[in-house]
């Protein structure tokens, strides 16, 4: 353990100084004085206790509180006593490490008569003793001094501790202060004795630095602060050699800022006080400096200082209404952290670990309010769990949050705040909402005021976390007002509900139905609503804790109702094979599901669905995707979908594993429920797969075409009755993304055999000219292909000469198989000659 | 100063000579009280051409060998970086800087030819710079005939040298035919309070027949006689002796810079002052 110096402290009073305590009374002020004069009586322990000094352990729980004990028997000048300090062992159980201060109760003594802290150490063992020195107390500690790291060997020698300022030290209580750990990994004994302050009148050659002796140009705004760290002070001492010669050495300490005078070369632009804080008051340019006694020191920082920050805004809501976490506005709930650094986990987040003098958390301070800034964003917690009282916020309605973006917000941003109840117990549960990109502002404060519902949370007496979560979306916030409140409306406890109508009732039989999530029927067991595939952005279906399987949300009406709300939809499935038995639908002539649009939609916008049988089996069977183009959705209502089990053309229906539902982002929110199979009683054959010629106009053939590699395709009346192609019918449509080796294939319903005909013409649409490739194959290995180019000029007749005899399944056609055009092509009459 | 060999032997000589010091100390019957030469460095920019020559270089030129022999780092200059007057004093610094193939510059003069005394009170006022490496000299030495006669033949007496890392400490020195280098006759005078490097001290010797006495602050902490010389041949009666000034970098005498040696070191002068002996 690295050791801090802890201040809190616990006073140790040992009886064999409790008459020095008494003398102590005699040497203060004659009764008279306004101000009581200080002693200046330079003894610390000489022979024993000085008067007014006692012993004060560290209490941080880690430092052997019986470190220290007079010793008689080892002395520098074999007179009185010395001061011993025994380090324990790393596993001692009354302490890891010594540690402690030795204050002076009556008030203080007046130092500045003498230039340094002297004393006569040896050890048990050569050691480094961690860190020494003195001006540390309980109250203030604004003039420590520390030596780190000083080294002592077996036999006494002398120590001199240079005090940087004398001048400062009319009144300084703390006379030492040490803190050491074991040796090597093992305890030991050191010995101090004659430590007291002297006058030696050749300390010289002092070397004062701050910021590291580094001058520094830092840029910053008006309002905000900055405080300086990196302070050192060097200085030259003679050194007796027990030969009668002397020689210097140059003792380094560490030293409170207020050893120093600041300055700012410009007091309009930033001020700086004692303790080496600089305030910037206005817009400009200034360089702060520092001397300790008259000797400029070492390093600088010069400050470029822009308009003022802008804080978020002071919330108002009444105190006893609040449960703080982070505000100045009200008084905090003692917190864990505000960055748990889940290193392990992944966890890049920088921030929110304050900086000394300031308030918890707090990384920037601008006029009293404190903010924290975490960086390189990607997920962080704030705890409230380990040390302290999880936070009962059920009587709460809200959580507000202010966010400020520090960079750009791009589509597709967005932070996550997650709620977990009960962190670390059985009973953990946790809930999430999303901010998306529509909110977050760039360099402005957005005020969050989510209703606690929404988390989904069925218990919040217990909170313990919160988590704002990026994955790297947006890397740099500012948070400030983090704090849970009550508006006085209603507690809504259990799920959470959105506004919006519910979807149409089912009225199938429940007898003619397989049902995958309804509340009208009784739904199957799924293995997940959402599978999180690789490329999958989607969000949602995972439900919330308490509620059914699936359901994100309650229907604010009808609070029976729950319903399904994929985000960032690209593609989903929805599992029934893994720890769930696969559904047989042979019975079942239709899937039905309602879909409500929960935003604008475009004209190339779409669903698709596509049904996987005997998922990850040898026979798996992907079928054919069925659209629901944008005609047949509409923004904020409910859209029933029936689809014919036949139309998806799978080999067979008895072990249905997945459910997709696709938009490739063209419609990324949607509310989705009633998923279930049923049986209408019909009869619906399946149409047949084409054969040669195709030309999508026999209403008795299916002309169903599976996609690949980015490119989609519907069946339309022929847009453009033109060129090769001058008659009015339907035509096939393929819409390239701009993807290489996309394309389309039908599985014809027998062998296309080139025994009855080697040369095949396809009317091709183009306003490009492109390479069209026609492919015959088997689906495996086996395959003839002929590459024709088209003109560019509409409808073009393309004639492809294959010299086979072979015959396959397959027609697969690519439009610009190698390269990257994108758009949408016609394809029309293919003819086998 | 030493412009050879090897001060590693200081330690004999100087325990030598505490054997024969304490006999000598007592009061001298000579006095010293008609000033017949001085620089109060109370005008100019410069030291006076009239009082110094500037030795410019290694020390190569007057030696043969560069740093004097004494493998000192400096380079000397009369630029006003190294060498200027100003408020009343005389400024000597000692910097870190590549110059002319040295990686330090500093100064050093001489009243060469200018002025050269035998006997006398030769005393100058000076607070010393500081630092491990840092090697300040006030000394004499004698005149070499146009180039007849060598050191150590020639005297020389070093009125106070002092190494930058033990700032409460100064030597004096005498070399002569027999007692040079670290054979030479020397004693240190210890500060019991206060350093070198922070107020200006006084540092003088009085100089006549057959003996040579060294002050601090007229504190009288050795004499030296041919007593002390033994068998060897005392060249303090009859030759004529030139004052030096300078702040060495390095060199056997006080080690080598390190990094914690601060840079600029400069040597300050409040006067330098020549008494001619009372008859």
């Amino acid at each position: 353990m690295k050791m801090n110096m802890m201040k809190n402290t616990t006073r140790i009073v040992f009886t064999a100084f409790a008459s020095l305590i008494i003398f102590a009374g005699c040497e203060r002020s004659v009764s008279g004085l306004s101000e009581p004069t200080l002693t200046n009586n330079p003894e610390v322990f000489v022979d024993g206790f000085s008067a007014g000094l006692e012993y004060f352990p560290y209490t941080d729980g880690f430092a052997k509180l019986d470190a220290f004990q007079v010793d008689s028997d080892v002395t520098f000048d074999g007179a009185g006593s010395s001061m011993r300090i025994d380090v324990p062992n790393p596993e001692d159980p009354t302490g890891v490490y010594a540690g402690a201060l030795f204050r002076d109760i009556n008030g203080g003594r007046d130092l500045s008569g003498y230039d340094a802290l002297t004393f006569y150490a040896r050890g048990s063992k050569a050691a480094r003793i961690n860190q020494i020195g003195f001006g540390q107390n309980d109250q203030n500690s604004n003039y420590q001094v520390k030596v780190d790291s000083l080294r002592i060997a077996t036999y006494w020698q002398k120590i001199t501790i240079p005090i940087p300022n004398p001048s400062k030290l009319t009144a300084e209580s703390g006379l030492f202060w040490f803190a050491e750990n074991p040796e090597d990994g093992d305890g030991y004994s050191f010995w101090i004795d004659e430590l007291k302050f002297e006058k030696l009148g050749n300390i010289a050659q002092p070397r004062p630095v701050i910021n590291g002796g580094v001058d520094q140009q830092i840029v910053s705004s008006v309002n905000l602060t900055e405080t300086i760290t990196g302070f050192s002070y060097t200085s030259n001492t003679i050194v007796e050699l027990p030969d009668g010669t002397t020689t210097s050495r140059d003792v380094t300490v560490e030293l409170a800022p207020s050893y120093f005078d600041f300055v700012s070369s410009n007091s309009s632009v930033a001020t700086v006080n004692q303790f080496g804080v600089i305030t910037m008051v206005g817009e400009g340019m200034a360089t702060i400096t520092a001397t300790v006694d008259g000797v400029q020191a070492e390093g600088s920082l010069d400050v470029t200082v822009g308009a003022a920050f802008q804080t978020a805004p002071v919330p108002t809501v009444d105190p006893d209404s609040v449960i703080s976490i982070f505000s100045d506005a009200y008084t905090n709930v003692p917190v864990d952290y505000y960055n748990g650094f889940f290193i392990p986990d992944g966890q890049t987040t920088e921030g929110g670990t304050g900086f000394d003098g300031g308030p918890p958390g707090a990384d920037i301070v601008v006029d009293g309010d404190g903010i924290i800034n975490y960086t390189n964003l990607n997920f962080v917690g704030i705890g409230t769990f380990l040390d302290v009282s999880p936070i009962d916020a059920s009587d709460m309605t809200h959580l507000h949050v202010d966010i400020n973006v520090q960079e750009a917000v791009d589509a597709g941003d967005f932070i996550r705040i997650q709620l977990l109840n009960g962190v670390q117990t059985s009973n953990e549960t946790s809930g999430v909402v999303t901010i998306d990109s529509n909110t977050l502002m760039e360099n402005e404060w957005v005020s969050l005021d989510i209703p606690l519902s929404q988390f989904g949370l069925v218990d919040r007496s217990q909170l313990g976390l919160i988590f704002f979560i990026s994955d790297e979306t947006v890397s740099n916030i500012y948070v400030d007002n983090i704090y849970y409140y009550t508006d006085g409306s209603d507690i809504v406890s259990g799920p959470p509900t959105v506004d919006i109508n519910p979807a149409p009732t089912p009225t199938a039989d429940s007898d003619s139905v397989i049902s995958i999530f309804s509340d009208t029927y009784t739904n199957v067991n799924v293995d997940y609503f959402n599978g999180f595939f690789e490329f999958s952005t989607t969000q949602g279906g995972t439900g919330y804790a308490g509620g059914p399987p699936g359901a994100d949300f309650k229907i604010d009406s009808d609070t029976s109702n729950g319903v399904i709300n994929y985000t960032s939809l690209n593609f989903v499935g929805i599992g029934t094979f893994q720890d769930v038995s696969p559904i047989d639908v042979t019975n079942m002539t239709h899937i039905h599901a309602d879909i409500y649009i929960n935003e604008a939609l475009d004209g190339g916008d779409y669903i698709d669905l596509r049904l996987v049988n005997a998922v990850e089996q040898g026979n798996e069977n992907n079928g054919n995707t069925v659209r629901v183009p944008t005609a047949d959705l509409t923004q904020g209502e409910w859209t029933s979908i029936d689809i014919p089990l036949v139309n998806f053309g799978l080999d067979a229906y008895d072990e249905v594993g997945l459910i997709f539902f696709i938009s490739d982002g063209t419609i990324s929110d949607i509310y989705v429920d009633n998923v279930y199979y049923y049986d209408s009683g019909e009869v619906i054959e399946a149409l047949p797969a084409p054969t040669l010629p195709i030309t999508f106009d026999d209403s008795e053939v299916s002309y169903a075409a599976t996609t690949f590699n980015g490119a989609s395709y519907e069946v339309i009346a022929n847009p453009q009755v033109s060129g090769s192609n001058n008659t009015a019918s339907n035509v096939g449509s393929i819409t390239n993304i701009g993807a290489q080796f996309e394309g389309i294939y039908f599985n014809l319903e027998s062998n296309l055999d080139f025994n009855d005909g080697t040369t095949i013409t396809m009317d091709v649409y183009s306003t490009t000219s492109v390479p069209v490739l026609l492919k015959i194959e088997d689906g495996g290995s086996n395959f003839v292909e002929v590459a024709q180019t088209h003109g560019g000029s509409g409808w073009e007749e393309l004639t492809f000469n294959f010299s086979s005899s072979a015959a396959f399944p397959r027609v697969t056609i690519f439009i610009d198989g190698p390269g990257t055009t994108s758009g949408t092509f016609y394809i029309d009459n293919i003819i086998q000659q | 100063m030493n412009p050879t060999f090897l001060h590693s032997f200081l330690l004999v000589t100087v325990l030598v000579c505490i054997t024969t010091c304490t006999d000598n100390n007592s009061e001298p019957d000579n006095s010293f009280t008609t000033l017949v030469w001085s620089d109060e460095f109370n005008s100019g920019d410069s030291p006076s051409s009239e009082n110094w020559i500037f030795d410019i270089g290694t020390g190569e030129e007057i030696f043969g060998q560069p740093g004097w022999g004494n493998n000192e780092l400096q380079y000397y200059t009369n630029r006003s970086e190294n060498i200027r007057v100003r408020n009343g004093m005389l400024e000597i610094t000692a910097r870190e800087e590549s110059f002319q193939n040295s990686g330090y510059t500093s100064a050093k003069i001489l009243t060469r030819g200018l002025e050269e005394w035998t006997f006398g009170r030769f005393e100058a006022s000076i607070q010393l710079p500081f630092g491990q490496g840092i090697w300040p000299a006030f000394w004499l030495l004698g005149d070499d005939s146009d180039g007849m006669e060598i050191w150590p033949q020639i005297g020389e007496i070093d009125i106070m040298e002092y190494r930058g890392q033990q700032p409460t400490e100064v030597h004096g020195t005498i070399h002569g035919p027999g007692y040079s280098a670290g054979e030479a006759i020397t004693d240190k005078y210890v500060l019991s309070s206060g350093r070198f490097d922070t107020e200006f001290h006084v540092f003088a010797i009085e100089w006549g027949p057959d003996f040579i006495d060294f002050y601090v602050d007229d504190v009288l902490y050795n004499t030296i006689t041919p007593e002390d010389v033994g068998s060897d041949e005392w060249v303090f009666n009859d030759n004529s002796f030139y004052i030096i000034l300078n702040v060495a970098v390095g060199g056997w005498f006080a080690g080598f810079p390190n990094d914690n040696t601060p840079f600029p070191q400069t040597m300050l002068v409040d006067y330098v002052r020549v008494y001619e002996m009372d008859n």
